[in-house]
């Protein structure tokens, strides 16, 4: 079952979706915003896009506020999700410098 | 029979002046829906065959037929044929179908033949809403392509064939659906949504871009001209697969993850003979495709 943040009313009826499917590209981690056939992935790592172009300005400010307050509980989404490869990184890969 | 056709066209997209046109779509049959969302163009009332030449004469390669029911993919099946073979062949094709029925089994090489993708020909075939469907099939075709309009199911094979909004089909193994921590993919319960960006499968939902970022070299090609600099090369590469097989460093029979780790991070360059078809095999690729992803 994919996450889906919950967004206000106005905001699912304009087209905006916030998801982490449970089959995704995995590296980096990432939520995606999508609006019909626009989509915006964002780093759960640093908070970056990840496609060129992309920016906050392009995005409802209500999903930017949701997202904000919701950005925790995305993270440990994606790690419930993918413990494979945690948003903070897998120690394990560290342990091989 | 009075068949009606609406001819519309839809914008091109990057590389085109601003309200170029290229694509046109062909919409058979009275489906008033799906003829407003498209935008009314120009309507055909065909009423014999040399009506039906007269729209055929406008088709390209590059147009897209859409049939409403099976009764006007007959009709247009039957004056397509007589069309092309009063041209000796030499209209090879008269572009792409999309089925919003599914049509009689014996008619498909014939559809085969007069068009250039056909899609939508099985009973199982799940699309997008029509809305939805309309609204990627008017994008720019390089928009439209990473996107699914539709989808079927094949059991006996485990496999998956996907349309994508440029028409083509694409093919996976239903193995690649992974049960995820929270749900199990069902593929008897196939359903294409938001806008193309999601196949779902019951509960399970797999992005569209995964999907296509593990199928599609061309789609890896576009995606990795797009990553920073330091996120190119072999390494990263192979960090970026590893983690998508979900592959610790340790699980490469014959390597230590000491010598992943030198390879992930470009300390060793590229390998070669057995310890890359090593690293191939594990993973599930070819040798020379590791660099792709």
């Amino acid at each position: 079952m994919p996450f889906v943040l919950r967004l206000l009313e106005t905001l699912r009826q304009a087209g905006w979706k916030v998801k982490i499917h449970d089959f995704e590209r995995l590296e980096p981690p990432h939520v995606t915003i999508y609006r019909k056939q626009r989509k915006w992935r964002l780093s759960l790592r640093d908070g970056a896009f990840l496609d060129p172009g992309d920016k906050w300005s392009q995005i409802d400010e209500e999903v930017r506020e949701a997202i904000e307050a919701a950005w925790t509980a995305l993270r440990v989404e994606w790690d419930e999700m993918f413990p494979d490869n945690p948003v903070g990184g897998n120690e394990n890969d560290d342990d091989d410098q | 029979m009075t068949t009606t056709i609406n001819s519309v066209f839809a914008a091109d997209g990057a590389g085109k002046q601003e309200g170029s046109v290229k694509y046109r779509f062909f919409v058979i049959g009275s489906n008033t829906d799906l003829v407003a969302w498209f935008g009314r163009g120009r309507t055909y009332e065909c009423r014999g065959l040399d009506t039906w030449a007269k729209v055929f004469v406008h088709s390209t390669g590059e147009s897209a037929w859409i049939s409403t029911t099976n009764e006007k993919t007959e009709a247009l099946l039957h004056a397509a044929t007589l069309f092309l073979a009063a041209h000796h062949g030499r209209r090879r094709t008269l572009g792409d179908l999309l089925l919003l029925e599914s049509p009689r089994t014996e008619s498909l090489p014939a559809l085969h033949t007069v068009f250039r993708n056909v899609v939508g020909q099985v009973k199982t075939t799940k699309m997008l809403p029509p809305e939805e469907l309309v609204s990627v099939l008017r994008s720019p075709r390089e928009e439209a392509r990473d996107l699914f309009i539709g989808g079927s199911v094949d059991p006996k094979s485990d496999t998956l064939a996907l349309t994508r909004g440029d028409l083509e089909t694409v093919v996976v193994p239903l193995s690649m659906f992974r049960p995820s921590g929270t749900a199990t993919p069902e593929p008897s319960k196939l359903a294409v949504t938001d806008y193309g960006h999601t196949i779902r499968l019951g509960e399970y939902e797999a992005a569209a871009d995964a999907i296509l970022y593990e199928v599609d070299p061309e789609f890896r090609k576009r995606q990795n001209a797009k990553r920073h600099k330091e996120d190119h090369g072999f390494g990263a590469s192979l960090r970026r697969l590893r983690i998508q097989r979900r592959l610790g460093r340790a699980d490469f029979p014959g390597l230590s993850a000491k010598t992943i780790a030198r390879l992930e991070r470009g300390e060793t360059g590229k390998p070669h003979g057995k310890t890359l078809n090593v690293l191939a095999k594990r993973l599930a690729v070819q040798p020379d495709e590791i660099e792709s992803y």
